[in-house]
C-alpha cells in the first residue's frame, strides 16, 4: 500500500466506508451511536435484533487469548534451541501480544550482544525484536548491535525505513552505490527515500540515467527521488531528468516519472498529457492523485476520462476528486456522478459512492434524495442495492414507495436491500399497510411451500418483520406468532418475528405469549436444541412484554455473560426488576 | 535426580515421511521436576536395526520442561516391512536409563510405512483462515474456505498428485536442511512464517539446493519475497489493483490459447498485485503485468503468483473416485501449465551426490597397485607354465594337481605379506573431496563432502561440527554402532567406537554461515580480470561459468586471474598445466563429471569455480592425517566498466539462446543447459540471439567474431544476422567439415549489439544428395560469439 493512489484509496474506505472495510472487525454503530455490528469484508444488513437493545453483544469476535508468556531467562541463557523456540513462539503470538513486552525485548537485546550465537539464532532474534518494538528507539538500538551484520541488518533496515528512523542514513549514502549486492542497494534506496536529505539526489539520480540499472532499482530510485521533493529538493530539478526518461524507450518511463514528479506541484502540461493518455494505469494514477492535490484545474479536464478507468482505484479516486471538490453551482452534477458510481461493477467504488452521497446528504438532502431516487428507479441493480442502503441510512422516508416497489425486484440482492431500507426509513401509514399485506402474502406462500426461503428472501422477509414490529403493525401479530415453530423458517426469519411480537406486545404483560418465549428459552433438547439467537431475542421479548413468570424463568436459565444469550438474560432480569420497582 | 525426569508425549508429526529410505519426525516432551538442573541424553534407536543411532543431549533447567522434534532416518533396510518400531530411552549423564516412578523412561513408536508414497513431497505454510462469521449474515459472510489453499490443493490435484499438504503453518519454518531435504515444494501465503528470517534463510539455502517454492504474493508485502531471491533478481511492487475482465497472455506456453479461451470474467473483484522484476521469467502476463514469475535460484526454483487463486480457478466439474485427488476447484486450462511446472516434479538434484573415486584415489593406500597384481598373476602363469613344461618332459603331469594350487597360496600369502606391510607402513588418515558452493549472495555455504577413512585397526571414530548438515556412512561399512548425536542447534557429533579397520567411505551435506564469499570482476581488453576474496588464497585450476554450456579456462598471470575464451574447454582441458600432477587428474575428472556431459539440469550461473584446501568444518576428534581439496564455486559479480576503456567481452559473458522474437522452440538447442543435441538428423531453420551480460552497460562496439564448430555433411549452412534494416548474409557454407570463424564489423551488426544483443539467423538444409538412404546427421559443438567495444556512458 505504499502507491499514494492505494494509500487515498485506503484512507477513503476507512474514513467513509461504514461497510465495506478491509479490515477483520470493526464496530458500526447506528444513528445514535449504538454498536449493532461488527463488519466484515463485504457490506453488512445487520438485523435489528442484533443491536436493538444495545448490551453489547458480540456476534462474531471469538474471546482473544491473553498475550503471551515469554520466560526472559530462557532468552538469556538458554540453549539456542530454547532461544530459537522462544523466538518462533513470540512470532506466532500475533494479535495476542506479549507480557511484558519491554522485558523480553531486553533479554533479546542482552542475548545478541552475546558471543557465539550461530547467524540463525541471530536472525531468529532480531526478527523478534523488530515485531514486538514499540517504539523508534527500540529500533535505533537494535541497529547498533548489527550493523556489521550482512544478512541479519536487513531485517532492522526495513523496520527503520519504516519508522523513518534516520541512524542508518550515512550507512545508506555508502551503500547506494558501492554495494555489490542489489537487495542492498534497494534498501539503501528506500531508507534515503524514507529519511533523506535534498541533496541525497546526487546518489540517486545516476541510478536513473544509467539504462543498465535493473528496472526494480530504478523504479526505487524513483520513488525515492520523489519523496526527497517534501523534504525540499526542488521539483524543477527532477523535470529535465523525467523529459529524459520520457524521450528515450525505457521500460516503464511512464511509471518512473510519475514516480519522479509524484510531488511535483506545478507538472508540465505535456508531462501530465503524455502520463495521463498513456497506457500506464498505476503512472497515471498517481499523476491524477498529484493533479488533484496541486493542479486541480489540469484534473478536472481529464476527470471524464478518469470516471471511466479501466482499473477500479482510479475510477475510485476520481470520484474522490469530485466529492472533495466544492464544484459550486454544480452540486448536481456532483451527485449525478456519484450517483451513476452507484452502479461501478466494483464493489469497493460503489460503497465509497454511497458514502460520499450519505455524507453529503447531510449538507444536501433534497439533492442526494432526488439521485438516489433516480438510481431505484433506474434498471441497474448494482446501483438500485447501493440507494435502496444510502436511503435506509439516510432514512430518506420519501422514497418508500420507490423501496417498496423494489420488494418484488428480480435481483434477490435488491429485494432484500429494499426491504433493510423500508427498515430503517419508513414510518408512513399507507406504505407500512402495504408492506404488511406483502409479507402476509410472503409468509403464507413459504409456510404452504413447506420449503425455507432462499438466504436473500429470508432476509428480506425478516428486514419486514423487524418493520412492522418497530411501527407496532398490530395486525401483524397472528402472522408473526407462526414463527415459534422450529421448522417453520430458518431462525434468523423466526428471531426477527419474536422480536417484533416484543415489540408489538410491549409492556402487555402476557403471560401466554412469555410461556411460549420461554419454551423457546428452555429448548435444549438432545437432538434439535433451540437456535441461539432465537433464545437471545425471546430473553430480550421476555423482558418487554413484562409477564410476571419470566424473572424467575430467567433466572433459572444456565447462560452466563458474555455469551449472548447470558447477556439477553441479564438484561431482561434488570428491565424486569426496574419493572417491578417501579 | 533420575526418578525426577520424565519422557511422556511422544508422538509423530505429520511432517514425517513414513517408508524405507524416510524420515520419521519424533516429537517428544522431557520434564525435569526437581529443582536441581540435569544433563542426560535422549536416544532413538530402531531395535532391529541398532547400527544407525540418533541421540539428543539435553541440559534442563530446576523445573523445565522441553519440546523435542527430532528428525529420525528410516534405515534403507527396511524396505518390504509391515511395520517398523523406534525405541526412545532417556538416559543419565553415567548413559544408564532414567525411571520415573519405578518405570523406565523409555517409550515405543509404532509406525505403518505408507503404501502408496506421494511421488513429491508438498509443505505449505497459509495465513490465518478468515474468522468464522455468523450464518445469518446478509449478504452472507465470506465463506470459510481458504482461497490460497483452494489454489494449492487445485494445483496438487491438477499436476496429478493427492491433495496431501503437509501443514507448517503452526511451526514456523523448518530450520534444519534434514528436515528440508523431505520436501520438494514449500508453497507460502504466510507473512508470519516470512517475517522470521531464520526460518526464511533455511528456505532460502533450500531452494539454493534444488527446492521449489511458491509464493502467493497477492496477498503479501513484496519486500518478504526478497530474501529468498538471488543477489541479482529483484521484485518491486507498485500497487494492487481489482480486476473483473481480463485476458491471460502466455510466454512460451506449450499449448497455445484462443483469446477467450484466456479470457476471465468475474462479478467479485480479484486482485492482483501489480509489480517489476527483474531476473526472472515471466509466463503470464495481464495487461503487461506478470501474474506468474519464475526465478531460478541456485539448484532450484521461486515461483511467484500476483494474481489471486480466484483468478486461476475454475470449478472443478468431475471428481477423480480417490478422495484424496478430488479437489472443489480447478486449473483455468492456461494455468495448468504453471500447475505442471511447480508441483508435478521433484526438488532437483545436486551434482556430486554419488559416491566417488576421489578420497579412496587420494588416500592410495593400502591397496596393491594394479601392476603389481598384475605383474603377480603373470608371474603365476609363467611358473604355471615353467612347472607344467618340467613335468611334461618327465612325462608326469599329475604333481600339477598340487604344485598348482602350492603355488597360487605362496603367491596369496606374498600380496598378503606384502598388502599388511603396506598397511603398517601407511599412516591412519582421512582423504576428502568437498563441492563448496556458496549461496548467491555469498553469505552461506552449502558442502557436500566424499571422504574416506584408513585405520590399521577397529578403533573410535569421532567427527564434530558446529554445522546444519548430515553424515551418511557408506552401506558398505557396516561394523560398529554409528551415532548422530546433537547437543543443540547445529552442534552435532557423528561417532563409531567400532569403526572398521582398512578402507571405509562416508559422505556429508552441510551447510553453514560464511564472511562474504563473492568474486569480482571486471571487463577489460584483455578478457575478464578476477578478484577472489581474500581468505581463498590457495586459489588453483579455476573455471568461470558465467553462461550456461559456455564454461571458460581462467589462467593465473602473477596475481591475476583471467580469461579471454581462447581456450577450448571440455574432454581432457578443463585444467591448464604443461606437466600435470595426480591431484590435476582427478580434479580434471570432477570437473568433467560436475560440467561436462550433455545432460539438462538447472545450474546455478555467473559462477567461478577453483580449488582450495579441503576446509574443517567436520573436525575429527581422532588423530588422523588428514588430505583432501575443496571445488569451490563463488558467485561472480561484474563491476561496471569505465567510460572509454576497451573491452573484449569473451563468448562466456555472452548467453546463446533461441530467439523470444519467434514463434515456438526447436529441441536442437536447449536453453536451460546451453548445449545443442548430438547427431541432427532434420533441417533446421531457426532463430538465436547473442545476449551481452547487463553490467557492461552501453558500449560501442568494434568487431564481433561468429565461432561455429560445425559438421553438416552433404548439407548447405547458411547464416544471417538480423538488423533493424533486415537480413545481412553472413555465410555460406558447404558440407562443413572445419570450425568456421569470421570477424565482423558491419555497422548494422555493431548497431545491434550496441543494443545489448544480437539476433541470428541459422539455416540447415536437407541433405543434398538424396540418393543415399542411409541418413548422416549433422552436429554443431558450439556456436560463440566474442565482442571487442569500448565502454559508453555509466
Amino acid at each position: 500500500m505504499s502507491h499514494p493512489a492505494a494509500q487515498l484509496f485506503l484512507t477513503l474506505s476507512v474514513l467513509l466506508t461504514p461497510f465495506s472495510l478491509p479490515i477483520r472487525a470493526q464496530e458500526i454503530r447506528d444513528e445514535k451511536g449504538n454498536v449493532y455490528a461488527e463488519l466484515t469484508k463485504v457490506s453488512r444488513l445487520p438485523y435489528r435484533w442484533e443491536f436493538d437493545p444495545d448490551i453489547d453483544v458480540r456476534w462474531s469476535l471469538s474471546k482473544q487469548p491473553p498475550p503471551l508468556e515469554v520466560p526472559s531467562a530462557s532468552l538469556v541463557s538458554g540453549s539456542e534451541r530454547e532461544c530459537l523456540q522462544t523466538a518462533e513462539r513470540i512470532h506466532r503470538s500475533g494479535t495476542r501480544g506479549i507480557a511484558d513486552a519491554a522485558e523480553v525485548y531486553q533479554s533479546i537485546h542482552q542475548r545478541l550482544q552475546n558471543e557465539g550465537n550461530s547467524r540463525t539464532l541471530e536472525l531468529a532474534l532480531v526478527s523478534a525484536a523488530v515485531q514486538i518494538h514499540d517504539k523508534k528507539e527500540d529500533i535505533d538500538f537494535l541497529w547498533a548491535i548489527v550493523r556489521s551484520k550482512p544478512l541479519v541488518r536487513r531485517i532492522v533496515e526495513g523496520a527503520l525505513i519504516k519508522t523513518q528512523s534516520t541512524v542508518a542514513l550515512e550507512f545508506w549514502r555508502e551503500h547506494v552505490q558501492s554495494s555489490t549486492l542489489l537487495a542492498d542497494q534497494m534498501l539503501a534506496i528506500k531508507g534515503i527515500g524514507a529519511c533523506g536529505a535534498p541533496s541525497d539526489s546526487k546518489l540517486l539520480i545516476p541510478l536513473l540515467t544509467n539504462p543498465s540499472t535493473a528496472l526494480p532499482v530504478q523504479m526505487t530510485a524513483a520513488k525515492s527521488l520523489g519523496s526527497l521533493v517534501p523534504r525540499g529538493l526542488a521539483a524543477a530539478d527532477l523535470r529535465p531528468l523525467a523529459q529524459e526518461l520520457l524521450a528515450g524507450d525505457r521500460p516503464q518511463a511512464e511509471l518512473l516519472v510519475a514516480n519522479l514528479l509524484k510531488h511535483d506541484d506545478q507538472m508540465e502540461g505535456r508531462t501530465v498529457e503524455r502520463l495521463l493518455k498513456g497506457t500506464n494505469g498505476p503512472a497515471q494514477q498517481i499523476t491524477f492523485a498529484n493533479l488533484m492535490r496541486h493542479q486541480p484545474s489540469l484534473a478536472e479536464q481529464n476527470l471524464a476520462d478518469f470516471l471511466k478507468h479501466p482499473d477500479p482505484a482510479g475510477r475510485d479516486l476520481a470520484l474522490r476528486f469530485v466529492y472533495e471538490k466544492s464544484f459550486g453551482e454544480s452540486l448536481k452534477n456532483k451527485t449525478s456522478i456519484l450517483r451513476n458510481a452507484l452502479g461501478d461493477p466494483n464493489e469497493k467504488v460503489r460503497v465509497n459512492a454511497r458514502s460520499m452521497l450519505l455524507s453529503i446528504h447531510k449538507s444536501e438532502p433534497e439533492e442526494v434524495v432526488a439521485e438516489a431516487k433516480k438510481a431505484l428507479t433506474g434498471g441497474n441493480a448494482l446501483a438500485q442495492e447501493q440507494a435502496c442502503i444510502l436511503a435506509g441510512e439516510a432514512g430518506m422516508e420519501q422514497l418508500s414507495s420507490q423501496l417498496y416497489d423494489l420488494l418484488s425486484s428480480e435481483s434477490v440482492e435488491v429485494r432484500a436491500s429494499a426491504a433493510w431500507g423500508v427498515q430503517r426509513a419508513t414510518s408512513d401509514k399507507a406504505i407500512l399497510d402495504s408492506l404488511e399485506a406483502f409479507a402476509q402474502q410472503r409468509s403464507e406462500s413459504d409456510l404452504k411451500s413447506g420449503s425455507w426461503p432462499t438466504p436473500g428472501d429470508t432476509a428480506q422477509l425478516a428486514y419486514l418483520f423487524e418493520t412492522l414490529g418497530k411501527n407496532r403493525i398490530a395486525k401483524s401479530e397472528k402472522m408473526l406468532r407462526r414463527y415459534f415453530s422450529k421448522e417453520s423458517a430458518p431462525p434468523q426469519l423466526r428471531a426477527s418475528a419474536i422480536w417484533a411480537l416484543g415489540m408489538l406486545k410491549e409492556n402487555s404483560a402476557d403471560g401466554r405469549l412469555a410461556g411460549q418465549l420461554e419454551q423457546r428459552l428452555h429448548d435444549d433438547s438432545d437432538l434439535n436444541p433451540e437456535h441461539m439467537v432465537v433464545k437471545y431475542v425471546s430473553a430480550i421479548s421476555m423482558a418487554r412484554i413484562g409477564a410476571d413468570s419470566s424473572f424467575s424463568s430467567l433466572e433459572s436459565h444456565y447462560e452466563r455473560p458474555p455469551f449472548p444469550v447470558g447477556l439477553a438474560r441479564q438484561w431482561a432480569m434488570r428491565q424486569l426488576s426496574s419493572g417491578n420497582q417501579k | 535426580m533420575a526418578g525426577e525426569v520424565k519422557l511422556f508425549g511422544v508422538v509423530q508429526l505429520a511432517r514425517s515421511k513414513i517408508h524405507p529410505g524416510g524420515v520419521a519426525l519424533i516429537r517428544a516432551r522431557v520434564t525435569n521436576k526437581d529443582d536441581e538442573p540435569w544433563s542426560g541424553k535422549l536416544s532413538y534407536v530402531w531395535p532391529t536395526e541398532p547400527q544407525l543411532q540418533v541421540e539428543r543431549q539435553l541440559n534442563l533447567a530446576g523445573n523445565q520442561e522441553i519440546l523435542l522434534d527430532t528428525p529420525v532416518p528410516i534405515p534403507s533396510a527396511f524396505r518390504g516391512r509391515k511395520t517398523f518400531e523406534l525405541e526412545l530411552t532417556l538416559r543419565d549423564a553415567q548413559d544408564q536409563i532414567t525411571t520415573s516412578g519405578t518405570r523406565p523412561n523409555q517409550s515405543k513408536v509404532q509406525f505403518l510405512p505408507e503404501t502408496n508414497p506421494p511421488p513429491i513431497t508438498i509443505a505449505a505454510s497459509f495465513e490465518d483462515p478468515p474468522p468464522i462469521y455468523p450464518t445469518w449474515y446478509w449478504p452472507p459472510a465470506p465463506t470459510t474456505e481458504q482461497e490460497s489453499v483452494e489454489f494449492a490443493i487445485a494445483t496438487q490435484v491438477d499436476a496429478g498428485n493427492s491433495r496431501k499438504i503437509i501443514s507448517l503453518s503452526q511451526f514456523g519454518l523448518p530450520l534444519s536442511q534434514e528436515e528440508w531435504s523431505f520436501i520438494d515444494l514449500l508453497i507460502l501465503s504466510d507473512p508470519i512464517a516470512m517475517q522470521n528470517l531464520a526460518g526464511l534463510q533455511a528456505a532460502k539455502l533450500f531452494v539454493e539446493r534444488g527446492g521449489r517454492i511458491w509464493i502467493q504474493l497477492d496477498a503479501l508485502d513484496v519486500d518478504l519475497l526478497q530474501p529468498l531471491l538471488s543477489s541479482d533478481q529483484l521484485c518491486e511492487e507498485i500497487d494492487t489493483v481489482e480486476l473483473h475482465d481480463f485476458v491471460v497472455h502466455l510466454n512460451d506456453a506449450l499449448t497455445e490459447f484462443q483469446e477467450a479461451d484466456r479470457r476471465v470474467q468475474s462479478k467479485q473483484a480479484i486482485p492482483m498485485k501489480r509489480v517489476v522484476q527483474s531476473g526472472g521469467k515471466v509466463t503470464h502476463e495481464i495487461n503487461g503485468w506478470p501474474a506468474a514469475i519464475t526465478f531460478s535460484v541456485g539448484y532450484g526454483q521461486v515461483f511467484v503468483t500476483t494474481l489471486a487463486g480466484d483468478g486461476w480457478m475454475k470449478t472443478r466439474g468431475s471428481q477423480d473416485r480417490d478422495p484424496l485427488r478430488q479437489a472443489n476447484y480447478t486449473l483455468q486450462d492456461w494455468g495448468k501449465d504453471f500447475a505442471g511446472k511447480a508441483a508435478s516434479v521433484q526438488r532437483n538434484e545436486t551434482p556430486l551426490q554419488s559416491e566417488l573415486d576421489y578420497p579412496l584415489q587420494r588416500l592410495g593406500v593400502p591397496i596393491i597397485s594394479k601392476g603389481w597384481i598384475v605383474a603377480a598373476l603373470g608371474l603365476y602363469c609363467l611358473l604355471l607354465a615353467a612347472v607344467a613344461g618340467w613335468r611334461f618332459s618327465t612325462g608326469n603331469l599329475s604333481p600339477i594337481g598340487i604344485l598348482a594350487p602350492a603355488l597360487a597360496i605362496v603367491l596369496a600369502t606374498t600380496m598378503l605379506i606384502g598388502r599388511s606391510f603396506l598397511q603398517s607402513e601407511s599412516r591412519e588418515s582421512i582423504a576428502r573431496f568437498q563441492l563448496i558452493e556458496a549461496t548467491n549472495d555469498g553469505l552461506s555455504v552449502h558442502i557436500t563432502e566424499h571422504a574416506a577413512v584408513f585405520l590399521k585397526s577397529v578403533q573410535t571414530v569421532e567427527l564434530k561440527s558446529q554445522c546444519d548438515g548430515k553424515v551418511w556412512p557408506s552401506s558398505a561399512t557396516n561394523s560398529g554402532v554409528f551415532r548422530m548425536s546433537e547437543s543443540d542447534v547445529h552442534q552435532w557429533q557423528f561417532q563409531n567406537a567400532g569403526w572398521p579397520a582398512g578402507m571405509s567411505q562416508f559422505r556429508a551435506n552441510y551447510s553453514t554461515a560464511s564472511e562474504s564469499l563473492v568474486a569480482t570482476a571486471r571487463i577489460t581488453q584483455r578478457g575478464i580480470e578476477l578478484e577472489l576474496p581474500e581468505s581463498l588464497s590457495d586459489w588453483e585450476d579455476s573455471i568461470l561459468s558465467f553462461v550456461a554450456g559456455d564454461p571458460m579456462i581462467v589462467t593465473r598471470n602473477g596475481k591475476t586471474l583471467a580469461s579471454d575464451g581462447a581456450i577450448k574447454i571440455g574432454g581432457q582441458r578443463w585444467i591448464t598445466a604443461s606437466l600435470m600432477t595426480d591431484e590435476q587428474r582427478r580434479r580434471l575428472e570432477i570437473y568433467e563429471r560436475f560440467l561436462g556431459g550433455n545432460e539438462v539440469k538447472t545450474r546455478p550461473q555467473r559462477r567461478v569455480y577453483g580449488w582450495s584446501s579441503a576446509w574443517q568444518l567436520m573436525r575429527s576428534e581422532t588423530e588422523l592425517e588428514e588430505v583432501g581439496s575443496a571445488l569451490i564455486g563463488l558467485p561472480l559479480q561484474i563491476i561496471e566498466p569505465d567510460k572509454g576503456s576497451s573491452l573484449l567481452i569473451p563468448h562466456g559473458l555472452i548467453r546463446f539462446r533461441q530467439s523470444p522474437f519467434q514463434e515456438g522452440s526447436t529441441t536442437a538447442f536447449s536453453d536451460k543447459s546451453g548445449k545443442w543435441q548430438p547427431d541432427l538428423a532434420q533441417p533446421m531453420d531457426r532463430r538465436f540471439v547473442f545476449e551481452l551480460p547487463k553490467e557492461v552497460g552501453s558500449i560501442s562496439a568494434q568487431s564481433v567474431t561468429l565461432e561455429l564448430d560445425i559438421v553438416a555433411p552433404g548439407r548447405n549452412v547458411e547464416l544471417f544476422a538480423l538488423t533493424e534494416d533486415g537480413e545481412v548474409p553472413i555465410a555460406t557454407m558447404e558440407s562443413p567439415a572445419l570450425p568456421w570463424s569470421k570477424t565482423l564489423k558491419d555497422q548494422d551488426i555493431l548497431k545491434a549489439i550496441n543494443q545489448g544483443y544480437l539476433e541470428v539467423r541459422l539455416k540447415v538444409s536437407t541433405l543434398a544428395k538424396s540418393n543415399s538412404s542411409r541418413v548422416v546427421p549433422w552436429n554443431i559443438g558450439h556456436f560463440h560469439a566474442t565482442v571487442r567495444a569500448e565502454a559508453g556512458e555509466r
